[in-house]
C-alpha cells in the first residue's frame, strides 16, 4: 500500500513538476549567488542568497552580452534588456523584471545594478531582513533554524513546527507577522477569477451595510419575541389591505410604521447575513467542523469570520462590523489586491530598510530642519516606497494586479525579482543612526483589579502605552514611529505550593539599553508560569497524547516573544526579564484592559520591521544561533512534561547598545507603588497552612525568566561602513 | 505511463524501506515529498531515546517505537517527533525529539509515589471538620 501510494505521489509530482519546482524548500544549487549589495547601515553584508533556479549560472558579463539592448531603432530609444518572452537564454537566477512603458523586460542583475535599480523580491523564498542569511567572519553562512519554517509557513507548506501541511490547508498568518508568499496571492487571484460562487454574491448589498447586529442569550430571545409580535401585526395589515409592499403599507398604515420598520430592518439583516454566509462559503472558510447553522450568528460563523479576518489582516473581534464588514463587501479582486499590497509593503521595507509609516502623536505632521535650513515634514516612507514599487512593477490597481498575475506561471515566483527606482531617503538616514527607544507607559493602575469584597474593579485606561523610536540628527530628536505597545499588570503566577496567585508584573521605569536582538527567539518559561498554559493534548500519529505547548515557547510566531525580541539590560548589565518583542496576541496590544507580564509587546509585523531597521543602521556583531539545550520537567494532571529547548534563537549583539527610556506614565488609582509579592486570587481556595499563617502567600518559585546568557561569542564586531556617496544608491535586496 | 510507474517504483521503494526500518511512521514525510526533494538524496537524522531507568516503552502516537534505549531514523527537517515514555510504576513522560540534526533525548522517569518532588505538584486541599459541617448545612438548604 505504501509503495502504491508513493508511486501515485511521484506521478502527481511529475505531472506538476513546474509547480513543485517553485517549492521554496527546494535547496539551491551549490555555488550560485544572488548579487546583493551590502546593507550600508549594518556594516555586514547579508549572505549572497543562492538562486533556486535549476539553470547553470552565467557570469554577469556573459549574461549582459546575451541580452544587449535590441529594440529596433524605429521604435525610439532602445529599451533595456530583452522582452520577457525572449529571456530564455538568461538563467532564472540572473533575471530581473523591469517594466518600461508598460512592457515587461528582463535585465540581468548586472544590468540592473549598473543602472542603479534596487531589487524587490517577489520570490516565494522571501524572508524579512531579520531572517536573511548572515555570514560569520570567515564568510560561512550562519544557520538560522527558523528561516526554513518562515518560508514554509508563508507558502502554506508547513505548520509552525515545520511539519508538512496538507495541500488543502491554509495558514493565514499575516496578523501574526507572516505575510503570504506572492505565489499564494497569485493562486488567490487566479482561483477567485474562476469561481462561479463569487458571481452569486450581492457585493453591492454587502458593501452598503456597516454592521449586522449579533445577539446572544437574553437579547436574542427578546429580539425574536419582538419580531414575532411585529410580524404578526404586519401580516394582519397586509391581509386587511391587500398591500404586500412594505413601503406602500407604511403609507397606508402610518400607525404601524414602527412595526413595519422593525420587520423590514430584520429582513434586511437576514439578507445581509445570507450574503455573508455565501461570501465565507465561497472563500472556503466555513469548515464543516464549525457546525454553523445557516441564518444563525453562532460560534461556527465566528470561527469562519476569524479565518476571514486572519486572511485579510483584520485586527478585530469576530463581529460583523467595522473593517470586517468593509472587507466582506469587497470583491475578491479588491481584497486580493490589498493582500498583494500588504505583502509587497513588507518586501519593500525589507529591501530598503525604511521604517516611517506615518504614525505620530496628534494630527500635525512633525517636521525636522534639514541641512538646507528648511523645515521638512516627516514622510510616510513605507507608503511612498511601496507605492513606487507597485506603480513601477505595474500592479498598482486591482485590475493591473490581476492582469499581471494572469501573465504569470507559479514557477515564476521561484525567481522573480523586480527592478525599482525608489525615492531618495531623508538625509537623516545614515549608516549608523543615533537611535533611541522611548516607551510611554500611558495610564498606570497599581491597585488590584478587584475590590476588598472580591468584585471586579473597573480600571479603564484612556491613555494607552506607546512605543517610539527616535533618531537624533543635527541636534534634533526625530520620532520615526509611534506604535501601540503593552505594559505589565496583574497576572497569575504559580507559587512553590503549586497554587496560582496574582502578582503585579512591573514594566520598570527608567533608563535601560538593548544589547541583544534575537530573531526567532525562544522563551524559557519561569517556574512561576501557570502550568496549564504549558501543556496541551494533541493528536499525534492517530492518538491523543500530552505535548509541551512549544507554540508558547518558540521559536515561532505564536511564541511569547513573537518573531523577534530586543532584550533590556539595566545600566549595570542586569536583566529584569523585560523585552520589547513581537506578539501574536495583537488584541492585548490594542485593548485598554489587557496587560503583559512586564514586557512591551508589539505587533509582530511592527517588531519585524523595527529590528530589521535597527540591525541595518547600527554597529553589531552577528553571533548566530545560540545553543541553549534547556531541559526541564513539570507535572500536570497526572503526567510529566519534558521541556526541551535546544536554542535561544539567532542573536545579534548591538555595539554600542541601543538606549531605552521607559517613562512613568500617568499614575491612576489610589496606589503610588506596586504591591510586591503574591496575592491570593479572590474566591480561590488554598491549602490550609497558607490560609492560617497570616501571610498573603508563599514566595514565588522564581521571579522572572533567567537572564539570557551573556555574549560569550568571539565573533568579530562588524565595523560601520563609510558613508555612502550622495547618489541615488539605496540598500540593495532581492 | 508504464515508464512513469516503473520510475516511481525505482525511486520510492528504497525510501519506503528506509522508513519501515526506522521504526517511525513516515507517512507524513512522504506526503511532504516533492519533485525537488525526490530528485536529490534524502538526508536522515538519528533520534536516540533513553531513560533512567531504562526499559521504558517509547510511543509515537499509536505506534510503539521500542523500549529504551532505542534509536530511530527520521527524515531531516521533517518536524519534531512527540513521544510518550511509559514504564510500570512510573509517571508517563511526554517528550520531544528534533529532526534538524541528530538528537539525543534522555528522560528521567519519576516513580508514581514521588510525584510530589516535581515542579507543579499541588498539595491536595484538606477539608476541615468545620467546613464539612458548613457544607452539610448548605446541602440542607
Amino acid at each position: 500500500m505504501r509503495i502504491v501510494s508513493s508511486t501515485l505521489l511521484l506521478l502527481t509530482l511529475l505531472a506538476c513538476q513546474s509547480r513543485s519546482a517553485s517549492d521554496p524548500d527546494t535547496p539551491p544549487a551549490a555555488g550560485e549567488t544572488r548579487p546583493r549589495a551590502a546593507a550600508p547601515g549594518s556594516g555586514h553584508a547579508p549572505v549572497e542568497l543562492p538562486p533556486l533556479g535549476g539553470a547553470a549560472p552565467a557570469s554577469a558579463g556573459q549574461a549582459a552580452q546575451a541580452v544587449a539592448p535590441e529594440a529596433p531603432a524605429s521604435e525610439g530609444p532602445p529599451k533595456p534588456g530583452v522582452a520577457w518572452a525572449d529571456a530564455a537564454d538568461i538563467p532564472e537566477s540572473d533575471r530581473v523584471l523591469l517594466v518600461v512603458d508598460g512592457e515587461e523586460r528582463i535585465l540581468t542583475r548586472a544590468q540592473a545594478a549598473d543602472a542603479g535599480y534596487d531589487l524587490v523580491s517577489l520570490r516565494d523564498d522571501w524572508v524579512p531582513y531579520i531572517f536573511e542569511p548572515m555570514n560569520d567572519a570567515e564568510g560561512n553562512e550562519l544557520p538560522n533554524r527558523y528561516r526554513r519554517i518562515f518560508v514554509g509557513l508563508a507558502n502554506d507548506k508547513m505548520d509552525g513546527d515545520g511539519r508538512p501541511l496538507n495541500d488543502d490547508e491554509d495558514n493565514y498568518l499575516e496578523v501574526f507577522g507572516i505575510p503570504p508568499a506572492i505565489g499564494i496571492i497569485y493562486k488567490r487571484f487566479i482561483e477567485d477569477e474562476g469561481k462561479a460562487c463569487h458571481k452569486a454574491i450581492d457585493y453591492d448589498m454587502l458593501s452598503r451595510h456597516e454592521r449586522v447586529v449579533q445577539r446572544s442569550g437574553r437579547s436574542s430571545r427578546k429580539f425574536a419575541r419582538e419580531l414575532a409580535k411585529h410580524q404578526k401585526a404586519v401580516d394582519a395589515a397586509k391581509e386587511e389591505t391587500g398591500i404586500s409592499d412594505l413601503a406602500a403599507l407604511r403609507k397606508a398604515k402610518p400607525k404601524l410604521a414602527e412595526a413595519i420598520d422593525f420587520v423590514r430592518k430584520a429582513g434586511e439583516q437576514n439578507l445581509v447575513l445570507t450574503e455573508v454566509e455565501k461570501r465565507l462559503d465561497c472563500d472556503d472558510h466555513n469548515h464543516p467542523r464549525y457546525k454553523h447553522k445557516p441564518g444563525e450568528l453562532d460560534q461556527g460563523l465566528r470561527l469562519a469570520l476569524r479565518r476571514f479576518q486572519r486572511k485579510h489582516k483584520i485586527y478585530e473581534h469576530t463581529n460583523l462590523r467595522g473593517e470586517t464588514m468593509k472587507m466582506l463587501g469587497m470583491r475578491p479582486v479588491q481584497t486580493n489586491f490589498l493582500d498583494l499590497e500588504r505583502a509587497m509593503t513588507e518586501r519593500v521595507v525589507a529591501a530598503t530598510g525604511v521604517l516611517e509609516d506615518g504614525t505620530f502623536p496628534g494630527k500635525k505632521v512633525p517636521t525636522y530642519t534639514g541641512a538646507d535650513g528648511k523645515e521638512h515634514p516627516l514622510r510616510n516612507l513605507v507608503k511612498e516606497f511601496t507605492d513606487a514599487a507597485l506603480v513601477q512593477i505595474g500592479i498598482d490597481t486591482p485590475e493591473k494586479a490581476l492582469a499581471f498575475m494572469k501573465r504569470r506561471q507559479p514557477h515564476d515566483f521561484r525567481w522573480l525579482v523586480a527592478a525599482v527606482r525608489f525615492p531618495e531617503k531623508p538625509e537623516y538616514y545614515l549608516p549608523h543612526m543615533e537611535l533611541e527607544v522611548e516607551i510611554d507607559r500611558g495610564d498606570v493602575f497599581y491597585d488590584p483589579p478587584w475590590t476588598e469584597e472580591g468584585d471586579k474593579r473597573k480600571q479603564y485606561r484612556k491613555r494607552l502605552p506607546k512605543y517610539s523610536l527616535y533618531t537624533t540628527y543635527r541636534g534634533q530628536k526625530i520620532r520615526l514611529v509611534y506604535w501601540p505597545t503593552t505594559i505589565g499588570g496583574w497576572r497569575a503566577e504559580v507559587a512553590k505550593n503549586g497554587y496560582e496567585y496574582y502578582a503585579y508584573k512591573q514594566s520598570y521605569v527608567g533608563d535601560r539599553v538593548i544589547k541583544q536582538v534575537i530573531a526567532g527567539p525562544t522563551w524559557v518559561p519561569p517556574e512561576t508560569t501557570p502550568l496549564g498554559s504549558l501543556a496541551k493534548r494533541r493528536y499525534i500519529n492517530g492518538k491523543a497524547q500530552g505535548v509541551v505547548n512549544y507554540g508558547e515557547m518558540g521559536p515561532g510566531y505564536l511564541s511569547a516573544y513573537g518573531l523577534v525580541a530586543g532584550y533590556f539590560n539595566t545600566k549595570n548589565g542586569g536583566d529584569q526579564g523585560i523585552r520589547v518583542h513581537g506578539s501574536s496576541d495583537y488584541m492585548s496590544i490594542l485593548s485598554p484592559e489587557r496587560y503583559s507580564h512586564g514586557c512591551h509587546r508589539l505587533m509582530n509585523h511592527h517588531a519585524v520591521r523595527l529590528y530589521g531597521h535597527i540591525l541595518r543602521h547600527r554597529k553589531l556583531t552577528v553571533d548566530g544561533d545560540i545553543e541553549m539545550n534547556h531541559s526541564r520537567q513539570f507535572y500536570w494532571e497526572g503526567e510529566v512534561y519534558h521541556v526541551r529547548l535546544p536554542s535561544r534563537g539567532f542573536r545579534y549583539t548591538l555595539d554600542p547598545p541601543l538606549p531605552v527610556t521607559v517613562l512613568e506614565g500617568n499614575l491612576r488609582g489610589g496606589r503610588r507603588r506596586p504591591i510586591e509579592g503574591l496575592v491570593k486570587i479572590p474566591d480561590k481556595r488554598y491549602p490550609k497552612d497558607e490560609e492560617e499563617d497570616g501571610e498573603d502567600a508563599p514566595p514565588a518559585s522564581q521571579p522572572a525568566e533567567p537572564a539570557a546568557p551573556g555574549s560569550t561569542s568571539v565573533k568579530p564586531v562588524i565595523p560601520v561602513p563609510a558613508l555612502p556617496a550622495p547618489s541615488t544608491r539605496k540598500d540593495k535586496d532581492a | 505511463m508504464k515508464l512513469l510507474l516503473a520510475l516511481g517504483l525505482l525511486l520510492l521503494v528504497p525510501l519506503a524501506v528506509t522508513a519501515q526500518d526506522a521504526g517511525v511512521d513516515d507517512g507524513d514525510d512522504e506526503a511532504a515529498a516533492d519533485a525537488g526533494t525526490a530528485k536529490k538524496a534524502i538526508e536522515h537524522v538519528k533520534l536516540q531515546f533513553n531513560s533512567s531507568p531504562s526499559g521504558a516503552e517509547v510511543w509515537y502516537g499509536k505506534k510503539l517505537l521500542g523500549t529504551t534505549p532505542v534509536t530511530v531514523t527520521r527524515r531531516k527537517d521533517s518536524g519534531p517527533v512527540d513521544v510518550v515514555f511509559k514504564l510500570g510504576g512510573y509517571l508517563k513522560v511526554n517528550s520531544r525529539g528534533y529532526t534538524w540534526a541528530d538528537d539525543k533525548i534522555h528522560v528521567k522517569m519519576t516513580p508514581v509515589d514521588q510525584a510530589s518532588t516535581l515542579l507543579g505538584y499541588k498539595k491536595p486541599l484538606e477539608t476541615s471538620p468545620d467546613e464539612e459541617s458548613d457544607l452539610d448545612a448548605d446541602d440542607d438548604r
